[in-house]
């Protein structure tokens, strides 16, 4: 049985630029930033959550074909690809927050079915859902 | 009653967790407590332990035991001996750090270091032994196993020997 997702992957066009966006702008740290020859194998999560990792994956590899690498830049710049969705405590105060420090958002914070949700991009063009958490209130 | 359950994991709380954290990353090698890292978050030694719980998913010790043989992997991977490794990371008896090791990993860190060191995947490059497969060979430096054209062939058993 699986039971948990441990990494998911991002493709950037720049592992600099992305590290500095991911870092400096949405706040994570950075979980691995290691060079293997033309490989550079770049990682970053949000400090709430240790135990997963988002792999800021180069467009281009050493292995990958000019005919792929293209396509793939293209998917990203077009914003064809989805990064995925982004839990905040309070997203009305992380949405100005993120504006603040420069992250685009096509969409602001608007209620939707399953809570409230806002998109935005990341420097490469990959878009991300950004949703509110729901409060626990127990205690 | 699970205590994760019992927090309101407000930004305010969030910010005391991760700072908590971050003097666990920051200061793995030194004796950390409880009270002490309480005392870093600003909260009573209860509630701290009640949200750091909540957060990550384990007690601070526990998450400061995963931290330290994590950051022990990397230097046992690396070439460093045991002992070395042991008091790299926090520990002051090689016995409690052999029996935590093992317990985490299943292996002694001697036998957990052999294993490894025969199994870095791209030769001489030990960073690689921590990246997952699938994207050392997307990248062209893996092959589980595999011959791939113009690559060298990798070895399943490395000449490399821990010191």
């Amino acid at each position: 049985m699986i039971v948990k997702l441990t990494h998911a992957t991002v493709y950037v066009l720049d592992q600099d630029r992305a590290k500095a966006f991911y870092t400096d702008k949405l706040g994570f740290e950075v979980r691995d930033d290691a060079r293997m020859g033309d490989f550079r194998w770049l990682t970053v999560g949000p400090k709430t959550q240790p135990d997963v990792r988002i792999i800021l994956m180069p467009v281009k590899g050493p292995a990958t074909s000019p005919e792929a690498t293209a396509a793939l830049r293209a998917a990203v710049e077009s914003g064809a690809l989805g990064g995925g969705v982004l839990e905040c405590e309070d997203i009305r105060s992380t949405y100005e927050d993120l504006r603040a420090r420069g992250v685009e958002f096509p969409s602001p914070p608007k209620e939707m079915p399953y809570g409230l949700a806002a998109v935005f991009k990341d420097d490469s063009g990959n878009y991300f859902s950004l949703s509110e958490v729901e409060r626990r209130k127990q205690g | 009653m699970p205590i994760e359950h019992a927090i309101a994991l407000s930004r305010s709380n969030l910010r005391r967790a991760v700072r908590a954290r971050d003097l666990i990353h920051a200061s793995y090698q030194s004796a950390l407590t409880l009270d002490g890292m309480a005392r870093e978050a600003g909260l009573s030694r209860y509630f701290f332990l009640r949200l750091f719980s909540a957060v990550y998913g384990a007690t601070p010790h526990d998450y400061l035991t995963g931290v330290r043989v994590d950051i022990a992997k990397r230097a046992l991977a690396a070439g460093a001996s045991v002992t070395e490794t042991c008091l790299d990371v926090g520990f002051s008896s090689l016995g409690s750090f052999s029996s935590l090791f093992a317990r985490r990993t299943g292996l002694s860190p001697r036998d957990w270091q052999k294993r490894v060191l025969c199994t870095i995947p791209v030769p001489g490059i030990v960073q690689s032994a921590f990246v997952p497969a699938c994207f050392l060979r997307f990248h062209g430096l893996g092959n589980f196993g595999e011959a791939q054209p113009g690559s060298p062939a990798l070895p399943g058993v490395s000449t490399r020997r821990p010191r």
